[in-house]
């Protein structure tokens, strides 16, 4: 094989390009890294967006309508069996006629004219 | 925090040594000058990591030596290429040593090219070179011998050719 003396026939190759070629400024490369950089990342801020918006709008889609007839109950409104209040349930001294628990021999007296516990209703 | 001061002292010392490098690599100075700059924008980036190798500029010329095998650059290039002038810019100026030089390499393998570089420009041993490139160093040695070989016969016609065109003249 001949001699091919690479080494300096491709230094001399490699100095000749170097010499030649047009260099740019490091501050322009560093500017130009910097605002590819700020792309990238509003690019990449601007698809987590879109991908999250779509995410979203998939999801409302693909809830089942409500059911007629069903009525919707909300969460607040449901309550568990062990937490409802104890009934109410009547007593003697709830009787809604005192009057009438006269004694044998006792007048009894009439009702007042109004009372709340007959309605409920306010007094007008 | 990067240091810019550092990177620009860092950038002008070795822009031009490896944009050389690359050329010789490529064998197509636009595309050498495109895989740099791309190179240097991507060592900024990272300019915490990259100034902590054992070799920045080895870093760089790494990069952009894959930046400008990969494919899709290559693609790139090529339109770029067909919009252009059918003259590549890159010769004008050449001596005739270099031209036949310039020929000779591209008519090589990358593969080759590259381990030839690494060896006889930037002056890496065979196990340097299997570090940079990621293969084994019987691998480089094949490739230097084929690379070696191809480069003399492309070289020698080359050079035949340009005896007979001086005798015709």
């Amino acid at each position: 094989m001949p001699d091919l003396d690479l080494d300096r026939r491709l230094s001399e190759l490699a100095a000749d390009a170097g010499r030649s070629a047009p260099i740019a400024a490091a501050a322009d490369v560093r500017r130009r890294a910097d605002r590819r950089r700020r792309r990238r990342y509003a690019g990449s801020a601007a698809l987590g967006v879109l991908v999250t918006a779509a995410f979203g709008v998939g999801i409302a889609l693909g809830q089942p309508p409500p059911q007629p007839g069903v009525p919707v109950i909300s969460p607040a409104e449901v309550r568990t069996p062990g937490i409802l209040p104890p009934p109410i349930l009547p007593s003697a001294a709830d009787s809604a006629a005192p009057w009438a628990d006269a004694g044998p021999g006792e007048p009894v007296k009439a009702p007042p004219p109004y009372s709340a516990a007959f309605t409920g209703s306010p007094p007008r | 925090m990067r240091d810019a001061k550092e990177f620009d002292s860092f950038y002008a010392a070795s822009v031009p040594r490896v944009l050389g490098q690359v050329y010789a690599m490529t064998g197509n100075r636009a595309e050498a000058e495109d895989a740099v700059a791309e190179a240097y924008l991507r060592a900024w980036d990272r300019w915490g990591t990259v100034r902590d190798c054992a070799s920045p500029e080895a870093w760089v010329r790494r990069v952009a030596s894959r930046t400008a095998v990969s494919s899709w650059r290559k693609a790139v290039n090529r339109l770029r290429a067909h919009h252009r002038d059918a003259v590549d810019p890159g010769l004008d100026g050449l001596s005739p040593d270099h031209l036949a030089l310039v020929h000779a390499l591209r008519r090589i393998s990358a593969d080759q090219r590259r381990v030839i570089v690494l060896h006889h420009l930037v002056g890496l041993s065979v196990a340097e070179i299997a570090g940079e490139v990621g293969v084994p160093a019987g691998t480089v040695k094949a490739r230097l011998a084929r690379g070696r070989r191809a480069l003399a016969g492309h070289l020698s016609e080359h050079d035949e050719y340009a005896v007979e065109a001086s005798h015709d003249a």
